[in-house]
């Protein structure tokens, strides 16, 4: 009775197992072909947010050669600008996410001055924007961290260009730097369109936006937010978003900050043990 | 011969034609070192999870893709998929996780993930230091396929394996593979 029991025990345990098992295979296979809907979503997507830009860029530089007036060439100079810096920040994303993806980028941390590196950026983000009318107030310690600056403007330009994207017209995004010993907080908030709290799981996600189609609102092809939350991966640093529909969204980055540090290219080898197999 | 040094953040992967010392510190993470014997050269990754569940970025940071992008990149300066060769490392217990939860074995779901990926790409299997409840320093010479390593105090109670049980442990897989 009792070896009976047992057995039709291990059964079930092994039929739980194995659905299990069988569930979470299903779950990745929805995955994966989502992953693969995006993919082809974004290759049909980057063709406009690179071609729209470089044609205005072509277009506005060839009234230019032609321009006879001050004010004219000024205007299209300044349509040129915009227009570059907007390719440059979806250029950088992309070639971000693809030294992710190749394993190849590698965090060079180096002290920088927080104050300066952030109003860079800020300043850079205010020239590009579409809406000039969207307002960006800052609050940051005056400090010397020991940070990557690749890492920062990263996060920076992708959280504070979402905020401004998805804000309307006399609305402010507040964006605050603070730091201890460890680690350095960085908080975006936008009182813009925000979006549904089931929605926010998947805004970092490869390719995703959640204003997809033809039609779309808003430019961008779904990689910023993706190679963001890579690289905070990699370095040990968290994102955490709340957002309610028409409140707004509030972005919290946390980044270990470390000293720098030895990382034992001058250890003496004798410490070390072979791992006895010379020879592959 | 002058020996560059890199070192291996986890979620990355190191191939280059100069000769390297490639450093990095495994806990739960592992480490694959691939070596071509024939263009004398290696490459070695260093993933956190096992397996990419489609969502993120596709990065080295799982072991399913860090262990084919590995092998991308050997084939990138004339490694040939055919005469590779494996190492691999860390997937340690380095939490108080002996659990059986499957999410909080981490380690050994990482361990696994080699041993699967490099089977069904019949790459052979030389040397192995897997598992156990101690991290390791390791330091893999990019130009000779050698290994160093220093283990790292364990993080939760209990006997770590001494030097010998480790390199006799290696040396037992290696003859199981010959």
């Amino acid at each position: 009775m009792d070896s009976t029991q047992t057995s039709y025990s291990g059964n079930s345990t092994q039929n739980a197992e194995r659905n299990q098992l069988l569930k979470q295979l299903e779950e990745a296979n929805r995955k994966l072909l989502q992953a693969e809907a995006y993919k082809t979503y974004f290759l049909s997507n980057i063709r406009n947010e690179i071609n729209n830009p470089m044609a205005s860029i072509l277009s506005a530089a060839t009234c230019l050669k032609e321009a006879t007036d001050l004010a004219t060439s000024h205007q299209l100079a300044t349509l040129i600008h915009n227009e570059s810096r907007n390719l440059n920040f979806q250029m950088e994303n992309l070639f971000m996410a693809a030294e992710l993806e190749a394993g190849a980028w590698n965090p060079a941390p180096k002290i920088i001055s927080l104050q300066e590196a952030t109003d860079e950026i800020i300043e850079s983000i205010q020239q590009k924007a579409d809406q000039p009318e969207v307002s960006i107030e800052s609050s940051c310690t005056d400090a010397q961290v020991f940070i990557d600056p690749a890492l920062l403007r990263l996060i920076l330009m992708n959280l504070i260009d979402n905020a401004v994207k998805f804000s309307s017209s006399g609305q402010c995004v507040q964006v605050e730097l603070q730091h201890n010993e460890t680690e350095l907080q960085l908080t975006v908030r936008d009182s813009g369109i925000g979006m549904d709290p089931d929605k926010i799981s998947s805004v970092c996600d490869r390719f995703r936006q959640l204003d997809e189609g033809r039609c779309k609102a808003h430019q961008g092809h779904g990689i910023g937010l993706s190679a963001t939350k890579a690289a905070l991966d990699l370095t040990g640093g968290t994102i955490s978003i709340d957002s309610q529909p028409s409140l707004g969204t509030t972005c919290s980055v946390c980044i270990p900050l470390s000293p720098p540090q030895n990382h034992g290219e001058s250890e003496d080898f004798e410490e070390f043990f072979s791992d006895d197999t010379e020879v592959f | 011969m002058a020996v560059l040094q890199h070192h291996l953040h986890p979620s990355t992967l190191f191939v280059h034609t100069e000769p390297h010392h490639v450093h990095t510190v495994l806990g739960s993470c592992v480490a694959v070192c691939l070596w071509d014997p024939e263009i004398q050269l290696g490459g070695i990754n260093h993933y956190m999870l096992p397996t990419w569940n489609g969502t993120g970025l596709a990065t080295p940071r799982y072991g399913n893709i860090a262990i084919l992008k590995l092998i991308e990149a050997m084939e990138k300066i004339g490694a040939s998929r055919n005469r590779l060769r494996a190492k691999i490392f860390g997937g340690a217990v380095v939490l108080n996780t002996h659990t059986e939860n499957s999410t909080m074995r981490v380690g050994e779901r990482n361990i696994e993930t080699a041993l699967s990926v490099l089977k069904d790409l019949s790459i052979p299997i030389v040397s192995q230091c897997v598992g156990g409840i101690s991290g390791y320093k390791l330091i893999y010479q990019t130009y000779s396929g050698k290994v160093l390593l220093r283990r790292i105090q364990p993080t939760i109670p209990g006997s770590p394996p001494s030097q010998a049980e480790i390199i006799s442990s290696t040396q037992t897989t290696k003859n199981t593979q010959a």
